[in-house]
């Protein structure tokens, strides 16, 4: 059966249609989620919720592609969070050297748990178009859509995160983390 | 680390994101969606425990405010207003939870107020202004959101109210800030206050500091450091944000202003030397975002008009801040400096501030990139955000940005033109853009031969009906510079294709320095793929 069938029956609030829904986009949401920086167990939480958002606003979706339209779902779910927990989450970006350890067995080599770390460093705007260009194979259309943002600035902000990241790696260059701005 | 390696560590790691464990079975999330949720008594042991617990504080506060009351009434016996002041200060403290608050400039000033409202026996006024005094942060957005869950849609007015009171208390906890946490302290412990000042059970602090920062949060304020070690108390917009209740559907568009506030621009410090952080270099994404949340809400006028001023003030400074490179006027602009505006130049052509970059550019290179004293004003600003509503908000939606010449023309432009003016041989047409029809239509208009120009028109429109006479008569066509005059005011041009239609809309936007009103002009294109021009094309 086509996506496009089951998102049908979903609609109508087919619990089958929508268990595939939840089979196909549930690791993507959880990649995302931790992606994103959501600590580990509150991962449920965030996919959850968007799952109960998807199921709530199905029927407001009728064009484009559905992944883009969960991919936003997702976001506002972890923004969501986000605002939630803004101070809880503060401390969680700022300890995320110190969970490295509990998170160090996710990651085949030491340099990719760096990296992960250094992504986590980096400001929303710049983590999430490199999250989803890399790691979600996203184009830069996609892409600003999901973020509801120019394509030009899409680039700009992918350019600037690398630059980030690469300043990281510079001795000293470690001072992403701007909880305002 | 450079690009390449970057590129495939990035690429590598992809794979281990691909093995990450499950977070949630699909049970869960199925059940979380469609079961109904049962009362869950376990789940709200500790909300009854905490009501419990409430009721039995408001027993005991009961029992301490009558005592209260009997020692108030004692006060009471000096003055009226005494015993008010005493009460509200007594709120004031429980609510900012600090031991001692008569140190404090607004409660000297509340206890000053007393003696002289009573002198005048204007108690009434008294009130208001000791009740206005001694309202915390916290007291006012409990009492907004009290307000707007029983009026209805929350006004922006109100909204202003408790930033303003925000503000207002801002002296308040710079005193505190001063007097009871930086005092004598080393850079090095102020930077560890800055570093967890959101996450206080991560630090050590002693107790009496702990709970000085727990009242900055609790009320809305953030500290930030200066390079000369200067702490200061900042309102934190993200926690107006999280804290009011906005309930009216419309108030996105002020929640997401005071988002733009709390996060890019400082709306206490904008522009170079801002308190966030943000060098001048990234200006231009503040300066992207504010065209951002100008497209989304627009057309929100009774939201957006109330702080569009505002905005494009603080745009402003960011613009022009953006525009200074960093330098001086007189100063020389280093390489890395002239490559951001370049930058800028090269991948944002869309942007609405690209021909106010690009003039700047144009000046620094013409001045061997000496910064010149070019700056742009607010109206220039608000004009340039605002164009597409000025013109009928299409130009949002551009295709295209020529920069090129409209009249006159071209060498070879020229001689079709030529060729077809004898000829009136469409094939000639075939090869030939929307834009270069229009600039031969443009040009057979301006000199006056009114037989070409008729032959450019799209006969099949609403000019089916219309004889070549009756347009004759109409146009009265006689040589003159209307277009080349549009050409000469033109700075460039935006191009809204809808290739749906088969139609181009050619905006051309006037330079600055001319009073000139942007003006379209509509291409059709006929059913053999040559482009005409539509009755009535210029708007």
């Amino acid at each position: 059966m086509e996506e496009e069938d089951i998102i049908r029956l979903a609609k109508t609030g087919d619990k089958w249609a929508f268990e595939m829904l939840v089979e196909k986009y549930k690791p993507v949401i959880e990649k995302f989620s931790f992606q994103f920086g959501i600590k580990q167990e509150h991962i449920s939480d965030v996919v959850q919720e968007t799952f109960i958002k998807v199921y709530r606003k199905i029927h407001h979706y009728h064009k484009g592609k559905f992944s883009t339209w969960v991919y936003q779902i997702t976001l506002n779910a972890a923004r969501d969070f986000h605002r939630r927990k803004k101070r809880e989450l503060k401390i969680m970006e700022k300890s995320v050297m110190e969970h490295k350890q509990s998170i160090g067995h996710l990651f085949d080599k030491e340099d990719y748990l760096q990296l992960h770390d250094y992504i986590q460093k980096l400001q929303q705007k710049y983590k999430l178009p490199i999250i989803l260009y890399y790691f979600h194979d996203k184009s830069y259309d996609e892409i600003a859509i999901i973020l509801n943002i120019k394509l030009p600035v899409v680039k700009t902000r992918i350019h600037r995160a690398k630059k980030r990241l690469k300043r990281m790696y510079e001795p000293d260059g470690n001072e992403e983390v701007n909880t305002h701005g | 680390m450079d690009d390449k390696k970057l590129d495939k560590l990035l690429h590598e790691m992809k794979s281990d994101y691909e093995n990450l464990p499950k977070f949630v079975d699909n049970q869960t999330v199925m059940q979380s969606v469609f079961q109904k949720r049962q009362f869950n008594w376990n789940k709200y042991i500790p909300t009854l425990a905490a009501i419990a617990g409430l009721l039995i504080f408001v027993i005991i506060t009961l029992g301490s405010i009558d005592s209260k009351q009997q020692m108030d009434k004692d006060t009471e016996d000096n003055g009226p207003l005494m015993g008010y002041f005493l009460d509200r200060k007594e709120a004031f403290q429980q609510s900012l939870g600090l031991e001692d608050v008569d140190d404090l400039g607004r409660v000297k000033h509340a206890r000053k107020l007393v003696d002289h409202y009573e002198e005048k026996d204007n108690i009434e006024d008294g009130k208001h202004t000791i009740y206005q005094l001694l309202e915390t942060p916290t007291m006012k957005i409990e009492s907004f959101n009290n307000s707007t869950s029983s009026s209805g849609a929350p006004d922006y007015f109100v909204v202003q109210d408790v930033i303003a009171q925000l503000k207002d208390f801002q002296m308040t906890f710079q005193f505190l800030l001063d007097n009871r946490i930086a005092n004598n302290m080393s850079k090095s412990e102020k930077q560890t206050i800055i570093e967890y000042q959101n996450d206080l059970q991560e630090y050590n602090f002693p107790d009496a500091t702990e709970k000085l920062l727990s009242v900055f949060n609790k009320q809305g304020y953030f500290i930030t450091l200066s390079e000369d070690g200067k702490m200061t108390a900042k309102v934190d917009y993200l926690y107006v944000i999280e804290k009011l209740d906005f309930k009216h559907s419309k108030s996105k568009a002020y929640k997401d202003y005071l988002w733009l506030l709390g996060t890019e621009i400082d709306p206490e410090k904008p522009g170079i030397g801002n308190d966030y952080g943000i060098e001048w270099t990234a200006f231009d994404e503040v300066l992207l975002s504010v065209e951002e949340f100008y497209s989304s809400y627009k057309n929100m006028d009774e939201q957006y008009r109330m702080f569009k001023g505002t905005l494009f003030h603080y745009t402003t400074i960011y613009l022009n801040d953006y525009l200074s490179a960093g330098v001086d006027v007189g100063d020389a602009i280093p390489k890395d400096g002239q490559q951001e505006l370049k930058a800028f130049l090269k991948g944002h052509k869309k942007s609405k501030f690209w021909n106010l970059v690009y003039k700047a550019v144009e000046q620094y290179e013409n001045n061997d990139w000496i910064r010149t004293n070019y700056k742009v004003s607010d109206q220039l600003v608000s004009k340039t955000i605002e164009a597409d509503r000025e013109y009928g908000g299409m130009v949002s939606d551009y295709d295209n940005k020529l920069e090129v010449t409209l009249l006159p023309l071209k060498d070879a432009l020229l001689q079709t033109y030529e060729k077809y003016k004898e000829s009136k041989d469409l094939d000639l047409l075939k090869d030939l853009s929307a834009f270069k029809v229009m600039q031969l239509f443009m040009y057979a208009s301006d000199k006056g031969d009114f037989d070409t120009y008729y032959s450019l028109y799209d006969t099949n429109g609403v000019l089916a009906d219309v004889g070549k006479e009756e347009i004759r008569q109409e146009s009265a066509m006689a040589a003159d510079t209307e277009f080349q005059q549009l050409a000469e005011k033109t700075n460039y041009i935006l191009v809204d294709e809808k290739q749906e239609k088969k139609e181009t809309i050619f905006y051309f936007v006037p330079s600055e320095d001319t009073d000139t009103e942007m003006r379209a002009f509509r291409m059709v294109q006929n059913e053999k793929g040559i482009w005409k021009v539509p009755y009535m094309p210029m708007q």
